[in-house]
């Protein structure tokens, strides 16, 4: 009497023509165990959640706020005062929404792109509306051609590269003169649009966006797992895929992304589409463990292995370029190749990709020193899909950095933070035309530099744990299988993670030194 | 299959692949794994046919192909055209000729697994399954597959313009290739078969069907096999209706006409010609019959604008069409005086007009006011007509006629420009040619006739594609189809669906007592398989209501098909509208349960009982009505769709008139509201008990306690622990029971009646026991 029985109710509209499709592979019992999500954890459960997330107009109002501050940092860059001290769109800028992009990276995962005023604003003129579901988008549609999309991750840490290399070339963060700012912002605006008019969906925040891989991968340190299916056999059966293909009352993926195969965050936008969509009610939002994007997943991602090398290359490059040997070496290179000032495309590359290749390396002896050789496996294929022994520890190795160089990341905003946002009170009045300059907050300072190195360092020393920690999840998962010497391999892998987090540790208190 | 060349390369796109498995569950060669590890999937090229179904279904376009599909070259089909054209009736295309043909052919079909054939077809033929059939030569067997969907194969297998239905769809024509001959097999399943149908039980149901033409045929054939007496009144001498007159006999022989009648009147069909009924006094017909099925078809010719045409009078193509088969069926005509003419139209019926008056021993002219390249004309005729000597002129039209010599009438053609296809021709005024014809033939199209508008005023239902396609549709790729020259690079996909929403609108009445509409007198000028899939939907529609308004004694005690429809932007009422769908899930075999955005009115038809949940938009305490979604659906529903309605909402403080909103609107649409319910938030329940009770008090069929009793009784692994004890307990148990064994035919309870007659199921226990030992 007690027995449950299947529910009878067929919750898709009926097919009128009768299909005998192949039976789908069911996964494995293990292959989602660790990524999937208890019930609990389905925050959608919540009728109020439920109900905001249902709303067509969530996204739109999570946008909005965003989208009136950047065309304000837009116009007031141009037209503000032109001391970026208090300048609204240098102090919003620099002082508070970089920084605070970082926690959301680290805390939840992509909250950032579902506020985004940026791929928000290309993809109102996209879809040719704010927040309704349309049925007929602006521009041609089309696919990222494979010889880009191959490299995934990788297009986006490059224009993340390269707009480094702008700001640092103009000072725009410094910051600067304000209207650099503007532009920047301005230029970025312009880009998303032409890429949202040519290509279909978001491609531009999927693979182009310089701030992609930065969030798809310090991201998958945060709580939030994004939309997942709540159960894989219904989507299985599901045979019209509106999450995907869109339906009538949601989008589909913007970022390419199913539920029914999600198992990690990092490249869920949090745009609420697909539970929107999904005929069958069967989509949730899930939370999950902090780290968890990082040590579960069973799909390592080459795209993403190499985007966290280089955007750690990127990162100490910053770190190392506060130093007097630096300065020395780029006004060399100026001096020589008549570049006008720093920095330096040559070195600027060069050390990037040096270090880049320098913590690559360390993981091949590390892999050469401690690996099966028979254990190692070699599958020809393209960038994505290949397979080789260096790959087996390096993909995993690399996941394990990521708390380590999100946290330097988040690490090197910190300053600003502290040393100026009291800055943003006088800079907001100044809008208003009231003379704010000699307002004390305009120098007033959250922490001393003692203190935020103090601060830095203890960011670093998070970053640490939680990649010490990931590193011996992810060494018993994945590693050990593969190596001798278990023990002494595990210690020398989580050895290399504390190494990393100190030598950046110790840069910012000599960075400090520098200044 | 057959396969040749070399292997096509498919590549996976790994980095947008999610392993969703579109693409594996749709290969028709099982040619797709998926790799566990990464989740994506991986193509075997070698295995691989190449019919690029994968790269059309892919949700994210994460798979490319490129090649052209292995499979062996088309087989020929044969054509005879006349040596001698004139006096010849001789059927002109021959299909093929021997079993080696059709297993060639049949060989190419690669029995996809999401056919997207079945969907272009028109009435929907399994085509896999009866080609599979034919080409084990098992005819009948593939008959058999044909008769679940098509009441006359051998008639749509020589008339179609397959390029655009099923050929046009099938995965080999929209990866450009050449597609499988469908039509050409059908012809020979339908030609070799033998098949005898059995004449079926009664079901208490007479219907008459208005015409003899296709539509009528498709709704007698399912009428009449669903146990109805069908009746069909022809006002020709003759029944056969389009089929008879207006294809000529080399195109569809009338035997093979014939056969199709006396398939029906083995059936019980009654076919009376030579009466006619207007449409305008159905009401006669209806006092006589439970239902009438109008397939009258559209039959009032379009005009030619052409200056002078008062003097000389335009003769309509069908006229011309009878008197010449008629003439030439007795052969009474002089060769030597045959009609010179000139056809205005290229269509299927200006060719034939123009081939009839070559064999008459005439000369025809058709003129097209459309260019070569967007004019609709079926290339086999064309290429036909112009070998018997046709001569067809594209870009051109008939500025001015005017009255010659000897009866004759002098004709000046000037040309048109057209810049595409969507843009109507323009004239030019630049004189083209000056010729003087015997008579000049509309054949421009016809459209409903004024009794049928005056009656219908809604008709005829334009056939337009939804605001968002069916996904299933979209799912299977047939709108991705890449141009094609054997489809005459038509959009096969969105036509197909169009067809089929207008065949979907078919299965409602278009009044309230009972009268339907099919074929061109529903939508304008359509084809003979379009007609009949009307037909058929109509007929499938009327026997498939169930319940209370149950138009057959057979639907009559089932339980009704429910469609639970919810607008609930926070989830709550859908939580109550699901909970009813379970509930009611319990006393019958078919509850859908849809957010409104993925309902349609045209869904209706196919339910009988429709429970619209709403949740109270507006202010909290004033102008609270139902959603706005929900509103816009309900005013969309076509009248007379005959199903009972239930109305439920939730609310967060005060539902207002939102219950009222509803049942005023629905009534407005000619639709009862047996139950209603408004739900607060705070409401901590099973499910609303009494709005189900009501629902099934209005919409199921009459309950049988003893009945039911002795099925729960029956039941091979029924404990009779269950059903023994104190009232509620027995109730809860029957309730178990009963919605258990609710896929046993005639199983149909309801809650209200268990719980109404519990005392008397008490006391029939209570004598049971006493006869039976039944533990306690």
């Amino acid at each position: 009497m007690t027995k449950v029985e299947p529910s009878k109710v067929v919750k898709v509209a009926p097919d009128v023509v009768s299909v005998r499709l192949r039976k789908p592979i069911r996964p494995g019992e293990l292959r989602f165990k660790d990524t999937d999500q208890p019930a609990k954890n389905n925050v959608a459960r919540f009728p109020l959640v439920s109900r905001v997330l249902h709303a067509r107009a969530t996204q739109f109002l999570l946008i909005l706020p965003n989208q009136i501050i950047f065309w304000m940092v837009i116009f007031l860059g141009f037209l503000g005062v032109v001391d970026p001290q208090v300048n609204f769109a240098t102090a919003i800028t620099w002082y508070l929404w970089f920084c605070l992009v970082f926690v959301m990276m680290a805390v939840i995962g992509r909250a950032w792109c579902s506020m985004c005023p940026f791929g928000g604003f290309a993809e109102w003129i996209q879809r040719r509306t704010f927040f309704k579901r349309t049925q007929k988008a602006l521009g041609l549609g089309l696919k990222l051609p494979e010889s880009w999309a191959q490299w995934g991750f990788l297009l986006s840490v490059g224009t993340f590269l390269l707009l480094t290399f702008i700001e640092e070339f103009f000072n725009i963060a410094g910051p600067g003169t304000p209207h650099y700012t503007s532009l920047m912002v301005l230029g970025i605006v312009v880009t998303a649009v032409t890429f949202f008019l040519v290509f279909e969906r978001r491609t531009f925040c999927r693979y182009i966006c310089p701030l992609s891989a930065l969030i798809g991968s310090v991201g998958s340190m945060g709580t939030v797992a994004g939309f997942r299916t709540n159960d894989r056999e219904v989507c299985q059966a599901c045979t019209t895929k509106d999450c995907m293909r869109g339906g009538s009352s949601g989008y589909g993926c913007p970022w390419y992304t199913w539920p029914g195969s999600a198992e990690t965050n990092s490249a869920c936008g949090l745009c609420t589409e697909c539970y929107k969509g999904c005929p069958s009610g069967n989509v949730g939002l899930y939370v999950q463990k902090p780290l968890t994007s990082i040590i579960a997943p069973h799909r390592r991602r080459a795209d993403l292995a190499w985007s966290v090398a280089l955007l750690w290359g990127l990162v100490f490059f910053q770190q190392v370029n506060a130093t007097t040997q630096y300065a020395a070496l780029d006004n060399y290179l100026n001096r020589v190749t008549g570049w006008p000032n720093y920095p330096n495309p040559i070195d600027y590359m060069g050390l990037i990709l040096a270090i880049t290749f320098i913590t690559v390396g360390i993981i091949e002896l590390y892999r050469r020193a401690f690996m099966v050789k028979e254990m190692g496996i070699t599958q020809p294929g393209s960038f994505i899909e290949k397979v080789t022994p260096f790959r087996q520890v390096f993909l995993p190795m690399s996941y394990a950095m990521i708390p380590v160089v999100g946290m330097d990341y988040f690490a090197r905003q910190l300053p600003k933070f502290f040393q100026h946002v009291p800055a943003l009170i006088p800079a907001i009045v100044e809008i208003f035309g009231v003379n704010a300059k000699n307002w004390s907050l305009v120098h007033y300072q959250l922490l001393s530099v003692q203190g935020i190195i103090n601060v830095q360092d203890g960011v670093m020393g998070i970053g640490m744990l939680a990649s010490v920690f990931a590193m011996a999840k992810i060494f018993d998962r994945e590693i050990a299988p593969l190596v001798r010497n278990r023990a002494a391999a595990k210690m020398t892998a989580i050895g290399l993670m504390v190494g990393l987090a100190v030598l950046s540790g110790w840069l910012y208190v000599i960075m400090q030194a520098a200044n | 299959m057959t396969m040749i060349q070399d292997s096509p390369q498919v590549t996976v796109l790994r980095d947008r692949c999610a392993g969703c498995e579109e693409c594996l569950v749709r290969c028709p060669v099982g040619a797709i794994t998926l790799d566990e590890g990464s989740w994506t999937v991986t193509v075997d090229n070698d295995v691989c046919i190449g019919c690029h179904q994968c790269e059309r279904t892919c949700p994210f376009s994460a798979i490319t192909v490129e090649g052209m599909p292995k499979v062996a070259p088309r087989t020929q089909s044969h054509e005879e055209l006349p040596a001698q054209v004139v006096g010849s009736l001789s059927e002109v295309r021959l299909g093929f000729v021997s079993d080696e043909e059709l297993v060639a052919e049949a060989s190419r079909c690669l029995d996809c697994p999401d056919p997207t054939c079945m969907r272009g077809c028109p009435t929907h033929n399994n085509i896999p399954t009866f080609i599979a059939l034919a080409r084990e030569l098992d005819f009948n067997g593939a008959r058999r597959v044909l008769l679940e969907t098509s009441a006359m194969p051998e008639v749509c297998s020589r008339v179609c313009d397959s390029a655009i239905q099923c050929e046009g769809s099938c995965s080999l024509a929209l990866a450009g290739d050449k597609p499988v001959a469908v039509h050409e097999i059908e012809r020979y399943i339908a030609d070799h078969a033998s098949l005898e149908l059995p004449r079926p039980e009664e079901a208490g149901l007479t219907v008459a069907c208005i015409g003899s033409g296709p539509a009528s045929i498709g709704a007698a054939e399912v009428f009449a096999r669903g146990g109805a007496k069908v009746t069909i009144f022809e006002r020709a001498e003759v029944s056969g209706g389009l089929l008879r007159f207006g294809i000529p006999e080399f195109t569809l022989p009338g035997r093979v006409v014939d056969g199709v009648f006396e398939r029906l009147e083995r059936l019980g069909v009654d076919v009376v010609n030579g009466y006619e009924v207007e449409v305008s006094s159905l009401s006669e017909l209806k006092s006589q019959f439970d239902l009438v099925v109008v397939g009258a078809g559209a039959t009032t010719p379009i005009p030619a604008p052409a200056k002078g045409k008062e003097s000389v009078g335009f003769t309509e193509a069908n006229d011309f069409l009878e008197e010449a088969q008629k003439a030439l069926e007795a052969k009474s005509f002089d060769p030597a005086r045959g009609p010179q003419l000139l056809v205005l139209g290229a269509g299927n019926t200006a060719m034939d007009v123009a081939r009839l008056s070559r064999r008459l021993g005439g000369t025809a002219i058709c003129v097209d006011w459309m260019d070569r390249q967007f004019s609709v004309v079926r290339p086999d005729e064309l290429a036909d007509a112009v070998s018997e000597g046709v001569e067809v002129l594209f870009g051109v039209t008939v500025s001015e006629v005017a009255p010659a010599e000897g009866g004759k009438i002098t004709c000046t053609l000037v040309k048109t420009v057209q810049k595409d296809a969507a843009t109507r021709p323009s004239v030019t005024g630049e004189v083209a040619r000056v010729v003087t014809v015997d008579k000049v033939v509309q054949a421009l199209g016809f459209r409903l006739s004024d009794g049928v508008r005056k009656e219908f005023p809604a008709l005829p239902v334009p056939k337009a594609m939804p605001v968002l396609a069916d996904r299933h549709w979209t799912a299977s790729g047939i709108f991705a189809g890449v141009d094609n020259d054997f489809s005459r690079k038509t959009k096969v996909g969105e036509l197909a669906l169009k067809r089929d929403r207008a065949r979907q609108r078919a299965g409602i009445p278009a009044t309230s007592d009972g009268v339907y509409v099919a074929g061109d007198s529903l939508v304008g000028p359509s084809t003979v398989v379009e007609a009949m899939a009307h037909g058929r939907r109509v007929a499938a529609a009327a026997l498939g209501q169930r319940g209370r308004l149950a138009v057959s004694t057979v639907g009559r005690g089932r339980a009704p098909r429910v469609l639970v429809v919810f607008e609930s932007p926070g989830g709550t009422t859908k939580s109550w509208a699901l909970a009813v769908a379970e509930g009611l899930a319990n006393f019958t075999d078919t509850v859908v349960a849809l957010p409104v955005d993925q309902v349609e009115a045209i869904m209706l038809a196919d339910f009988d009982v429709v429970v619209f949940a709403t949740w109270v938009d507006g202010m909290v305490v004033a102008k609270q009505s139902p959603g706005k979604a929900m509103l816009e659906l309900i005013d969309s529903l076509v009248p007379h769709t005959r199903v009972l309605a239930g109305v439920m909402c939730t609310y967060q403080f005060d539902p207002g008139q939102t219950l009222r909103i509803m049942e005023e609107r629905l009534a407005a649409k000619d639709i009862r509201t047996v139950a209603s319910v408004a739900i607060s938030h705070r409401e901590k329940g099973s499910g609303p008990a009494a709005f189900m009770r009501d629902l099934g008090e209005g919409a199921w069929p009459a309950f049988d306690a003893n009945g039911a009793l002795k099925q729960l009784l029956e039941l091979p692994s029924a404990s009779a622990n269950e059903v023994v004890g104190p009232r509620d307990e027995l109730l809860e148990a029957l309730v178990k029971r009963i919605s258990e064994r609710k896929a046993v035919e005639g199983a149909d309870f309801r809650l209200t009646e268990v719980q109404h007659q519990a005392t008397e199921l008490q006391s029939t226990l209570d004598r049971l026991r006493r006869l039976r030992r039944i533990p306690s």
